[in-house]
């Protein structure tokens, strides 16, 4: 009995491992794509911002602008950042992803405010809390709280013991206070620790061109214009980039076999010398040619999309 | 009759992006009339491209490039597919061989990225600059969106045998129209101020923009004379009379392509430039040029300029690269002090960095002494007493004591270090930076300061000698340490 009832519990608990294992697969498959969209699309929403700052410092009319000529009127300021809260709001609740999304909208709102809204929520996840912080105490400095503030830059301090600039703020207010010592000792610290705090975001790409979010099941997850699209990952679609230097869809029109075993059965020389001959010769137009995305599985929610490739 | 100076050009191209930047757009602004052909009538050029084997052929059969050929002698050279497995080093090698062979056949070295586009008249003045005696010439580039700017210059500049001609004023303002995101990171009040910071700007209203650089890779110079640093940028200090940063878009302009989201990963994060951000940067690209290079104030502009208007941003300019220059120079200083384990005047003079005192401390970075207090100073001092230096309310008195722990005073430098000079009866007069006088003298094996502190020589940094002194040598502060009962 005990040997069945440790047979059948060992069995359930295989299986729930593994189903745990999936859903936890899912997950972070799900909220990387998720965050590599929510980054592109950020980035295209700060450049937005960047280049009205800079037309109205310069004395010239925004409409003057043509650097975003090639950006379709789809993806307008109002429509990048109402994507991009609807990415955030598909994010688990709890999720490291979340708390980074949730940084980048604190640094936004302060950026252009010059404050956090009171109803700011905490962040998950430590790598990001120390800006979330950082920011509150910026805050509490500029309305002149700067007990709120200290505790606020001893948060980040907890979160990042390498934060330079959470000691330099701690060693600017400690003077204003007149405690001397607090103050030598930061400001000591502030320059012992200085930050590269832009390695956080790595992400190059803008939301203009498809971008590989990464593989699910046999597809490449792309995308492109705020749709997420289910690629077949056989290598027959690839992401190259153009002479424009934008990176376009392309189809390779040999078969996955037929390129397997060719590249399996010749030596790399003649290899490199059928690629130079493909790619430098007309060759190169009838063998390759860009395609469209239009024709795979997509959808705006990445759920959904994962959903419908786990169906196939 | 003199012999004509000989240039030789370099490229390193290859990728379909790059190649058709430089087939497109480089190139054909090459071609305009006042570059490349007026420097070739003037100058012996040669043009070295290299390139790799999949690309060979397509720059081979380019009508661009035969037209450049008739122009120049060019020469294609591919890099084998060992090197190209590491691209970055593949443009390093590249680079540096064509700087060997320049060096050995007495050439001066140009150097052309593919991804650019120069405005009629860039390589009009290069000549007289160099037959004036400049061994080396600094420019910069603006940076444009690709997408956008290339068709616009195809439909802007006039056509002629493969060149596109576009004079500088209408260049400045097509490249302001299509001009990347992350120049306007650069501009020097932004909140998301690039984590690269090679260059700030100051935008003066319908007329164009202020440049100040911090640090500049070379554009053309003579290798025999000019060694790099491992960074890539120039290895010696350089004046006016044999360099010059080119600082008017008048005399050469160029932009640099680029596509819209290239490197906005750098401007993603609230960031200011201070004068701290700033020279804490500038110490990672440090170079003995770099205040040459920052003291440029470079003009990009559409036409006339309203000088006052360009002025008031000038004033603004310098002030800003004064402060990091010294904030600079005080974090060199600061790093060797807090090395050496002196930590009161570690902190001290983080506090004046941190509280952008230093720079008011003092101005220009000379050639100095440095007299650290040893901490044990400092404690016979009593710790209450030079804590007080650090109230808000004592900023004089802080500046004060900086100043008197500074000689500004090279030949004194070069005799202490020299200690053959000071003989036993001889002795050095100094003046600190606060106005106080020093004598060192030598007791034996012993320098000494006012024939009782002992002067001990703990390292040299940039302009500055650090010695370590067992007293303070800020005449209050010393008044105050007689005030306390032993």
């Amino acid at each position: 009995m005990g040997q069945s009832s440790q047979t059948v519990a060992d069995h359930n608990s295989d299986s729930g491992v593994r189903l745990s294992q999936d859903a936890a697969r899912v997950s972070s498959v799900v909220e990387e794509a998720l965050d590599g969209a929510f980054i592109a699309l950020r980035q295209l929403a700060i450049s937005q911002y960047l280049m009205d700052r800079f037309f109205r410092d310069f004395g010239w009319s925004w409409k003057e602008y043509r650097g975003f000529d090639h950006v379709e009127s789809e993806l307008s300021p109002e429509f990048v950042l109402s994507r991009m809260k609807e990415l955030f709001g598909s994010v688990p609740v709890n999720s490291q992803v979340r708390g980074k999304m949730e940084t980048s909208f604190a640094i936004d709102e302060f950026v252009k405010l010059g404050r956090l809204s009171v109803n700011s929520s905490p962040v998950n996840g430590k790598a990001v809390a120390d800006r979330i912080w950082f920011l509150r105490a910026l805050s509490a400095v500029n309305e002149g709280h700067f007990d709120t503030a200290v505790m606020n830059l001893s948060h980040v301090i907890a979160a990042n013991p390498m934060s330079g600039s959470a000691y330099l703020l701690l060693g600017q207010i400690f003077y204003k206070q007149g405690l001397e010592n607090m103050a030598l000792t930061n400001m000591n610290l502030a320059l012992l620790h200085p930050e590269e705090s832009g390695a956080f975001y790595v992400v190059g790409r803008s939301a203009l061109e498809p971008i590989l979010l990464g593989r699910w099941g046999k597809y490449s997850v792309m995308y492109y214009k705020s749709e997420f699209y289910a690629v077949p990952g056989t290598g027959e679609y690839f992401i190259k980039s153009a002479p424009d230097g934008k990176n376009i869809l392309c189809h390779n029109h040999v078969k996955p076999g037929v390129r397997n075993l060719l590249l399996r059965l010749l030596p790399d020389g003649v290899v490199s010398l059928m690629r130079w001959l493909v790619y430098s010769t007309v060759l190169k137009n009838t063998i390759v040619t860009p395609a469209s995305l239009n024709r795979f599985s997509h959808s705006r929610d990445i759920r959904s999309l994962v959903s419908q490739i786990d169906q196939v | 009759m003199q012999d004509k100076l000989k240039i030789l050009m370099v490229s390193a191209v290859w990728g379909d992006w790059h190649i058709n930047a430089h087939l497109t757009a480089n190139v054909p602004t090459l071609l305009a009339s006042k570059n490349l052909p007026e420097l070739a009538r003037r100058c012996d050029i040669a043009y070295r491209i290299y390139t790799r084997r999949s690309d060979f052929m397509r720059l081979m059969s380019s009508p661009v490039m035969k037209n450049l050929s008739r122009v120049v002698s060019v020469d294609l050279r591919i890099l084998s597919e060992d090197k190209m497995a590491n691209p970055y080093e593949a443009h390093q090698w590249a680079w540096q061989q064509a700087t060997d062979d320049a060096k050995n056949s007495g050439h001066f070295i140009l150097f052309i990225p593919p991804d650019v586009v120069w405005a009629d008249g860039a390589f009009l003045h290069i000549p007289d600059l160099l037959l004036a005696g400049k061994k080396a010439i600094f420019m910069t580039y603006v940076r444009v969106v690709s997408d956008t700017f290339v068709p616009a210059l195809q439909e802007l500049g006039q056509k002629s045998e493969g060149a596109i001609t576009v004079p500088s004023g209408d260049m400045v303002k097509l490249a302001l129209h299509h001009l990347h995101p992350i120049m306007a990171a650069s501009c020097h009040d932004c909140p998301y101020f690039p984590v690269h910071a090679e260059m700030i700007l100051w935008p003066v209203r319908n007329e164009g923009l202020l440049v100040r650089v911090l640090a500049r890779e070379m554009f053309l110079y003579d290798p025999s004379e000019i060694e790099l640093t491992p960074m890539a940028l120039m290895n010696r200090q350089c004046d006016a009379q044999d360099t010059v940063f080119i600082d008017d878009s008048d005399i050469l302009f160029a932009v640099s392509l680029a596509p819209l989201g290239k490197d906005a990963a750098w401007h993603m994060e609230y960031r200011l430039a201070t004068p701290l951000f700033l020279a804490q940067w500038w110490l990672r690209y440090d170079s003995p040029a770099n205040d040459f290079i920052a003291s440029a104030r470079i003009r990009w502009h559409t036409g006339p300029m309203t000088l006052k208007a360009w002025r008031r941003e000038e004033i603004r300019s310098d002030r800003l690269i004064r402060d990091t220059i010294m904030t600079r120079e005080g974090l060199r200083i600061w790093r060797v002090i807090n090395e050496m384990g002196h930590q009161k005047a570690a902190s001290l003079l983080a506090l004046a960095i941190g509280q952008r005192l230093f720079s008011k401390a003092f101005r220009n970075p000379s050639r100095a002494m440095i007299f650290v207090p040893s901490d044990e100073a400092f404690q016979r001092l009593c710790g209450d007493k030079i804590d007080e230096l650090a109230k808000p309310e004592n900023v004089g008195g802080l500046l004060t004591f900086l100043r008197h722990h500074v000689v500004f005073d090279p030949v004194a430098s070069v005799s202490i270090l020299d200690g053959k000079q000071l003989g036993p009866s001889a002795h050095i007069k100094l003046v600190t930076s606060a106005g106080q006088q020093l004598m060192i003298t030598k007791a034996r094996e012993n320098l000494l300061v006012n024939g009782k502190d002992v002067l001990t020589l703990e390292g040299r940094v940039g302009h500055y000698t650090i010695y370590r002194i067992n007293n303070v040598l800020d005449p209050d502060m010393k008044r105050s340490l007689e005030s306390i009962p032993v």
